[in-house]
């Protein structure tokens, strides 16, 4: 256990190795461009200093990086110096500190390291320890997340009491022993270890039937891929052997293309799937963080402070639907790219469902990841309607433009009709999806067509509200409802509800704040 | 002196929401007078120059800026009136409160158990009315309240009053 007793720390020697492996990998190619250069003229000596100086300087600046490269912690704040030329130390306050990730990507994992993150409340910046010994990161994780509570609440001070096999180390002088003896009944049993805590979820290897369904990622990437090839290769003998392996009437080569690219496509997002969420386990630490540790061949340990998460989102992806498919996210204020984590990768519904539940934990009688939702109405409903109508006169209309520049003579028909039933299609999708819920906890959005997605809000993150009406909503007697929020991306749309529904959502979910705006007029 | 109560001048349109308590001050009408018609002005003289300059040829140009400078006429006209009539505000003990808009109209509260900071700003226009405009943001991306129009006093005042009950909330407000 590493006791926080303010001792300037170095991370792992390994660290030489992969340090001089990776600065070695990316001088390869400048270092061969030049050896090839030179070659030409003869001179093999030159190239030959070139190499050992190129290593010389790799493994030497590995060495001096890894020797300044410093860190230590006390009871207050977390300090870490690097730099060789200029030293620069940064320093984190223990109680600022938000999340502690760890991240081991291959070559890492090899040599038994780990890169530790620290995210911190005051802004942007992290501080990076790249890398730490396995069990070394670990530790470290378990303790500046322990002390940074025991910092911020002043009642927690587990980490001060001794476990037997830490009587060696020195005891942090932290606070003072009058305040240590009041709250001693918390912390009999050795400090938890990272393992420790309820599994909230755990993958289950039957759920990579989930996996392909994620194909229109991986196509695009194909297509892309295909395009990129084509153009590289176009010169030479291998589009004419691909065009001839292809059928002769157009139709049979667009399905042999399709099925390609849907193959590639289902391959590209099992990979996907499986190198990121292979063995995740979410776990509810004892202290209020939840713990997600995933990856096949990178693993990374990711840490959520319970009392900053604001919600979940539960999204529906189109072909995942087809199989009852949804994956897990949190909102959280201060975290992850646009606040928020993801959770599950695309699993059964009820899983991801019953972990929403499991993360929320709501009140006895709500719940919101299920509850069904409110629609908005027939005026809603025509309005999408119209704009169905509207959009697929536009896009008629260009290709009406389309068709007369290049002299083609479509089925009329057929195209109108097609874009009608698409654009009215998916406008009744939208409007049989999309709903609100309030319960006294949450409040609950669905919406989306092909794209659902539920997303519960609990109402004590909402931080404001705005009430919009367009001319034309105004005339319908509808509005757009946005709960402002500091997690996720920051607002929560409720579209063209009715204006009554909207302003009772409002005087519901925050009644103290309504109360007061009613009374004064 | 300036923010009277109007309890009768509401919206045209009937609405649930009650209205909030306060008016900005008259002479926001003016300003936004100058500042539509201003901003107009120049685009105008931008649009005639380069049409001046490389599109002569095309004859459609006039007859659309004519329309569009129309729009422009019965906006400058119409528009404050109508803006002033909407919008209002009020600062009650847990939240702030305002409506904007003319043909859209918009209503934000913010709780100010949740307020960030408080902001008040004097553009150019505005120091010459002597008006100034108030923005209380809170920790969302979304939803800052604006209430634009304020005499300057009323908006130095009630900065500080805002400033001071945020203060005193506990907790980063989040």
């Amino acid at each position: 256990m590493i006791p926080p007793d303010d001792q300037w720390r170095r991370t792992d020697a390994r660290m030489i190795g992969l340090t001089t492996v990776t600065r070695l990998g990316s001088l390869a190619i400048p270092v061969l461009v030049v050896v090839l250069r030179l070659s030409e003229d003869e001179d093999q000596t030159w190239s030959l200093r070139l190499a050992v100086g190129g290593a010389v300087l790799a493994v030497g600046s590995a060495i001096l990086s890894w020797h300044a490269t410093r860190y230590r912690f006390d009871a207050t704040r977390l300090q870490v110096r690097r730099g060789v030329l200029r030293r620069t130390v940064l320093t984190a306050p223990l109680d600022r500190i938000r999340t502690v990730d760890l991240e081991a990507p291959l070559l890492h994992r090899a040599l038994g390291l780990a890169k530790v993150t620290i995210g911190t409340a005051t802004g942007s910046d992290s501080i990076t320890l790249d890398s730490l010994s396995r069990a070394q990161s670990a530790e470290l994780r378990e303790q500046l997340l322990r002390w940074g509570r025991g910092a911020s609440s002043a009642l927690v001070t587990e980490a001060a009491t001794t476990t037997p096999d830490d009587d060696t180390s020195p005891l942090p002088a932290r606070e003072n022993p009058a305040t240590r003896a009041a709250d001693l009944p918390a912390v009999a049993h050795p400090a938890p270890r990272a393992d420790d805590g309820v599994v909230l979820a755990r993958l289950d290897p039957h759920w990579v039937r989930y996996a392909p369904t994620g194909l229109l990622g991986g196509a695009a990437t194909t297509v892309a891929l295909l395009a990129a090839l084509w153009g590289f290769a176009r010169d030479t003998a291998l589009p004419r052997r691909v065009l001839d392996a292809l059928p002769g009437s157009t139709a049979a080569a667009i399905v042999v293309v399709l099925i390609v690219v849907v193959a590639a496509g289902m391959l590209m997002a099992t990979g996907t799937w499986v190198s990121s969420w292979w063995g995740a386990t979410l776990t509810r630490e004892p202290g209020g963080t939840l713990h997600l540790r995933r990856g096949l061949m990178t693993t990374s340990s990711t840490t959520l402070e319970e009392a900053r998460i604001r919600g979940v989102r539960l999204a529906e992806p189109p072909i995942a639907r087809l199989l009852t498919g949804a994956s897990l996210h949190a909102l959280s204020s201060g975290t992850g790219s646009a606040g928020e984590v993801q959770l599950l990768p695309t699993c059964p519904r009820d899983v991801a469902t019953a972990v929403g539940h499991q993360v929320l934990l709501p009140s006895p009688g709500n719940d919101p990841m299920t509850v069904p939702t409110r629609g908005h109405g027939p005026v809603a409903r025509r309005r999408l309607l119209i704009r169905a109508v509207i959009r697929a006169a536009v896009l008629t209309g260009l290709v009406w433009a389309l068709a007369s520049w290049r002299d083609w003579t479509p089925a009329w028909p057929v195209i109108v009709g097609a874009q009608v039933a698409w654009f009215g299609l998916l406008a009744e999708l939208t409007h049989r999806h999309r709903g609100h819920a309030l319960d006294d906890e949450h409040l609950v959005v669905t919406s989306g067509a092909l794209w659902r997605t539920r997303v519960v809000l609990q109402t004590r993150g909402i931080i404001g509200w705005t009430i919009g009406q367009t001319l034309l909503q105004r005339r319908a007697g509808l509005a757009t409802l946005t709960a402002a929020t500091s997690a996720g991306p920051g607002f929560v749309t409720v579209e063209d509800v009715p204006l009554e529904d909207a302003v009772a959502l409002v005087a519901q979910a925050t009644p103290d704040v309504w109360e007061r705006v009613r009374a004064t007029v | 002196m300036d923010e009277t109560r109007h309890p009768d001048a509401s919206s045209s349109t009937p609405s649930v929401l009650n209205d909030p308590a306060r008016q900005v001050s008259p002479r926001a009408v003016a300003l936004w007078r100058w500042s539509a018609a201003l901003g107009w002005l120049v685009l105008f003289v931008i649009i005639g120059v380069v049409w001046r300059l490389w599109l002569d040829h095309l004859w459609w140009v006039l007859p659309a800026a004519a329309v569009w400078a129309t729009y422009a006429v019965v906006q400058v006209i119409v528009m404050p009136r109508v803006r002033y009539r909407v919008h209002r505000w009020e600062v009650t003990p847990l939240a702030v409160r305002a409506r904007t808009g003319w043909l859209s109209r918009e209503q934000r509260i913010a709780p100010l158990s949740r307020v960030q900071t408080v902001d008040w700003t004097q553009g150019p226009l505005m120091r010459l009315f002597g008006l100034a405009s108030l923005t209380v943001t809170t920790a969302s991306s979304a939803g800052p309240v604006t209430i634009e129009g304020l005499d300057r006093e009323t908006a130095e005042r009630l900065a500080a009053e805002l400033t001071a009950v945020t203060g005193a909330t506990p907790g980063d407000a989040t």
